[in-house]
């Protein structure tokens, strides 16, 4: 089997099957586009990818490289146009992938951002919605408390909801 | 409603938790970097990223990370308006306080084009009216009982949605404000259960409709009046498409209508007096497809009047295929499409129509039917005799049902064929399109200068 090297943005080379380098789109893409027949001496430089991320990507595509159409993006963006208002696009997500994706919220938005940046569909779309499971049902109070994301809304703003609110509640 | 939805979720939510715990106490080092998660979501997450994670979440829950911080809050309004251009709403199903209405109006007001809320409720009406909707052209409610809109209302809405095409209202209205609204040209009165037929009438004269869906009259208010319910002076020369009961369809039957492409009656009627007496004297020739629960009747008036049906779907019909019915196929010449929905089958009697040389036919669809027989076995030689053109075969989800110690027991028909031929396909494929209404006749369309 022939394989690739990528190198991570920490510089890390990893040297990979190239069926499991496949399942990236963006690299199926530069490879089928360029022609590369022999890839042993090539280094792909992936610049938004850290090798802690760089890693697990691997193992997801290595857990998955004989799925049909894992590099197979645009032709089931389409799941997503009905009503997502009943959830009606959730995906299953097997054991092996929810272990997989039981990871720190951090890494988990890393991941996600490097699914994107690598074009791999099924691994964007199980971390999406695992991502999205951890809102799901929350206040906006909780949420920002799980992000520890600093409230920017000025005291006025802050104040006029609450009392929008209040006044609703009290109804 | 909504604290039962709550409390289930909380507990899914726990469950994930826990064994998030139970991870975390081995990779411990992500506790201490979650401080930098804030600008963390923002900067590591593009606005494709941002907007499939919204996709998995309900209206409620963006509502809420809507209201997270201002970067959130902006994401969340990019997505709304990508993707609210068809904004649907279940009250019942999705509680939405005012408040939450609000932000989400606020933020697709000036750009949705569909609105679409069911089990509407005051509140919710008083929010909708501090926008104006200038790109909706389509707007359809539901009201929960006591109906709290009355005719005065659809002067506001009116003024709210001034290039209003479509609209279906719900509640006690009269009609009166909708004949002076003169954007719409597709309306559905069906749930306006006070609809005047005087004002009804109004509404056809000043109105340039294009669609229209009935089957209200007669209400409690038109028991006399109706009956000399004049559409003489009406516009009715834009008319595409006509929902209607028996009672209604009279109304419209002397009048031309040189647009009308489709026609649906909605209750059941007699197919002796709609054929018979009004179908054959108004415009039987243009008759392109008929979906009908009566292939009996509707066949024998096809051949009678020498309608050039192209295509007939059957639906609900016990009896959908008694033998002279195949015989009578032969003389339709101009049928291309034959399809059989939700109907009672032979075996035999499919395997006698395929091998009948109906070679004009190209289409034949079985689907959702119930079989006398778990098999339905072909020959495909003796299918394609005497044919020079394709015939698709359909055969979609169709089941043997059988009473075993009063168990009702379901298993799908299996379709074996002998033999391939490159003139016979075999698909697969479920019927979406269907109205399963008792009667739908679809017009020739011709080639009509009408502006959409």
């Amino acid at each position: 089997m022939p394989n690739i090297k990528l190198q991570s943005s920490d510089n890390e080379i990893f040297i990979v099957d190239i069926q499991v380098a496949k399942c990236s789109g963006t690299i199926k893409a530069m490879l089928e586009d360029c022609g590369m027949e022999d890839c042993d001496n090539i280094v792909v430089p992936l610049p938004n990818v850290n090798s802690v991320i760089l890693r697990k990507i691997l193992e997801w595509a290595a857990h998955h490289k004989d799925d049909k159409s894992t590099a197979d993006n645009g032709d089931n963006n389409d799941d997503d146009d009905d009503d997502d208002d009943d959830e009606d696009n959730e995906i299953d997500i097997s054991t092996w992938d929810a272990d997989f994706l039981d990871i720190g919220r951090v890494d988990l938005f890393q991941l996600i951002r490097g699914a994107n940046y690598l074009n791999m569909e099924s691994l964007l779309r199980a971390a999406c919605q695992t991502a999205a499971d951890m809102l799901k049902g929350k206040t906006s109070e909780e949420m920002r408390d799980m992000f520890k994301i600093k409230n920017d809304l000025t005291p006025a703003e802050e104040a006029d909801i609450r009392k929008i609110n209040g006044w609703l509640e009290a109804m | 409603m909504n604290c039962i939805k709550q409390t289930t979720l909380k507990k899914k939510k726990r469950n994930k938790k826990e064994k998030r715990k139970l991870h975390n106490s081995t990779n411990g080092h992500n506790m201490k970097r979650n401080t930098h998660v804030c600008t963390f979501i923002m900067d590591t997450l593009n606005e494709d990223c941002l907007f499939q994670i919204f996709s998995y979440l309900n209206l409620k829950d963006q509502i809420s990370l809507e209201q997270i911080c201002t970067h959130l809050s902006q994401a969340v309004k990019r997505y709304w308006i990508w993707k609210y251009k068809h904004c649907e709403c279940h009250f019942l199903k999705q509680p939405l306080s005012s408040h939450e209405l609000q932000i989400l109006l606020a933020a697709i007001c000036e750009t949705v084009e569909i609105m679409e809320f069911r089990f509407f409720n005051k509140l919710q009406y008083e929010t909708l009216k501090k926008f104006r909707y200038v790109k909706a052209w389509n707007f359809r409610f539901t009201q929960l009982s006591p109906y709290f809109m009355n005719d005065n209302d659809i002067k506001d809405l009116a003024d709210l949605f001034p290039n209003l095409r479509s609209f279906s209202p719900h509640g006690n209205f009269t009609g009166e404000h909708i004949k002076s609204w003169p954007s719409l040209t597709d309306l559905s009165l069906s749930y306006c259960c006070k609809l005047n037929p005087l004002t009804f009438a109004e509404i056809m004269d000043k109105l340039k409709l294009e669609k229209l869906q009935l089957n209200i009259f007669p209400n409690y208010k038109a028991t006399d009046i109706f009956n000399g319910l004049d559409l003489q002076t009406s516009y009715v020369e834009n008319l595409t498409h006509l929902k209607l009961n028996t009672y209604e369809f009279y109304y419209f039957v002397c009048e031309r209508l040189p647009a009308l492409q489709q026609l649906i009656l909605t209750n059941r009627y007699n197919p002796q007096q709609i054929f018979d007496v009004l179908l054959s004297k108004w415009k039987y020739l243009e008759i392109m497809a008929l979906e009908t629960s009566n292939i009996n009747h509707i066949l024998i008036n096809c051949l009678n009047l020498n309608m050039n049906v192209e295509k007939l779907v059957i639906i609900n019909d016990v009896n959908a295929l008694p033998l002279n019915v195949i015989d009578s196929l032969h003389q339709l010449t101009q049928l291309r499409e034959l399809s059989f929905n939700a109907c009672e089958l032979d075996v035999s009697v499919i395997q006698r129509l395929l091998y009948s040389g109906c070679s004009h036919l190209e289409l034949i669809s079985i689907a959702l039917c119930q079989f006398n027989e778990a098999f339905l076995k072909l020959n495909v030689r003796d299918i394609i005799i005497n044919r020079n053109k394709n015939l698709r075969f359909n055969f979609y989800s169709n089941t043997l049902e059988n009473i075993n110690d009063s168990e009702l027991q379901t298993r799908n028909v299996t379709l074996e064929l002998n033999g391939t031929h490159s003139l016979f396909e075999v698909t697969d494929m479920p019927n979406n399109k269907l109205l399963y209404e008792p009667l739908c006749v679809t017009f020739h369309s011709k080639q009509t200068n009408l502006k959409q």
